[in-house]
């Protein structure tokens, strides 16, 4: 070796470096995954006032192999408890859109009212379809306050399809896809109600 | 103004596009560089005189990656939002700060001309940061990367503008070399 003292500098910076690296890593792991679950959650329960929950909605999954519906198929769902109580039910249910797959978060109150619905994936046209992307979404809110039962299932559909709702403008495909994957959501939870809020429906 | 210049210049074209869609985002990324290549000069001035040419360069990549690494680790412990947009651009900032050393950065610039190179990149950073973020929620354009090289080449079609308004006479009798 032409220069013995180099090489044993850096020898001591590799050594440091890859001290310094592990140590850093150790020492912020559990910051960091604890950082990811709380953004997860945030962007998931956006969907819910906080005033409705005060559990980790995301540690009580209600089921979790998923369930194939007419138009859509659910991946997964949630129960929100406030004081014990259930308070709502997040379902995440994915639909096919014009361009790829729609995810879609949909949040359900006890009484099968919708709270509210997010969009977490979506692949469709720019300027278009997309536009059921993004929170609040004006679009999407027109759903809020809606079940199974009103409108009837002949009112679960698009104006043009002789449904009570409107579409969002030159992207009738993505508007029918969110509109059934909703519907879906609600009819399941209708079927389910008791399962997925853990409440025995005889009242 | 020799090769090595051109590339570590080039280098900055990087970020100043990919990584200036939101102030805050574009200040995050130039304070982490400014430190990082202020701690690599720091230690590598220490060191520097000790190795050959070859071994030189091996110190730096080992030193501006742990560096990289470090910060990046951090500021994912306690700015994870802040850092998902910019984490491509960390190991950036070590790739740059091999190629300043490599480029004899801190050896043959004054400490002036390294003022300057840092200055003159936070603030086309923090300015097209800034113009961005305003101008994007109405023109999802100024977003997208394309958008920042147009507007990029705006800020400095203006700084040419202005400075050949602000002396038209003297630069027609005494062309500057």
């Amino acid at each position: 070796m032409k220069n013995p003292g180099g090489v044993a500098i850096l020898v001591l910076l590799i050594g440091l470096g890859s001290g310094a690296t592990y140590l850093t890593q150790l020492g912020t792991t559990g910051r960091i995954e604890a950082q990811r679950q709380m953004l997860a959650n945030k962007t998931l329960l956006e969907v819910l006032p906080t005033a409705r929950y005060d559990n980790q909605p995301l540690a009580h999954p209600v089921f979790t192999t998923s369930v194939t519906l007419a138009h859509s198929t659910l991946l997964g769902g949630y129960l929100a408890t406030r004081n014990g109580q259930p308070s709502a039910v997040l379902l995440r249910s994915q639909a096919l859109g014009y361009e790829g797959s729609i995810e879609l978060l949909v949040a359900i109150d006890p009484h099968g009212r919708l709270l509210g619905v997010k969009t977490l994936r979506q692949a469709e046209t720019p300027g278009l379809g997309a536009a059921i992307a993004g929170w609040p979404n004006a679009w999407l809110q027109t759903f809020t306050g809606k079940s199974r039962q009103a409108p009837d299932d002949s009112g679960w559909a698009l104006k043009k399809d002789q449904g009570q709702f409107d579409q969002l403008t030159g992207a009738t495909v993505t508007s029918r896809a969110v509109l059934q994957a909703v519907h879906d959501a609600l009819r399941y939870f209708d079927e389910h109600k008791a399962q997925l809020t853990g409440v025995s429906a005889d009242e | 103004m020799n090769k090595p210049w051109g590339l570590t210049r080039g280098l900055l074209l990087v970020p100043l596009v990919g990584a200036s869609h939101s102030l805050v985002g574009a200040l995050a990324l130039w304070l982490a560089w400014t430190l990082i290549l202020s701690c690599q000069g720091l230690a590598m001035g220490l060191v520097r005189q000790r190795l050959t040419s070859g071994q030189r360069l091996l110190a730096a990549i080992v030193l501006a990656t742990t560096l990289a690494t470090c910060t990046g680790l951090l500021i994912q412990a306690w700015a994870l939002e802040l850092y998902q947009p910019l984490s491509l651009y960390m190991g950036w900032i070590a790739l740059s700060c091999v190629a300043l050393e490599h480029g004899g950065f801190f050896v043959e610039s004054r400490l002036l001309v390294r003022l300057r190179l840092v200055g003159v990149f936070g603030l086309l950073m923090i300015s097209l940061g800034a113009i961005r973020e305003l101008i994007g929620s109405g023109l999802p354009l100024a977003l997208l990367a394309p958008g920042g090289f147009i507007l990029l080449g705006l800020l400095l079609a203006a700084r040419q503008a202005w400075t050949a308004a602000k002396s038209p006479s003297t630069l027609e009798e005494t062309p500057r070399p």
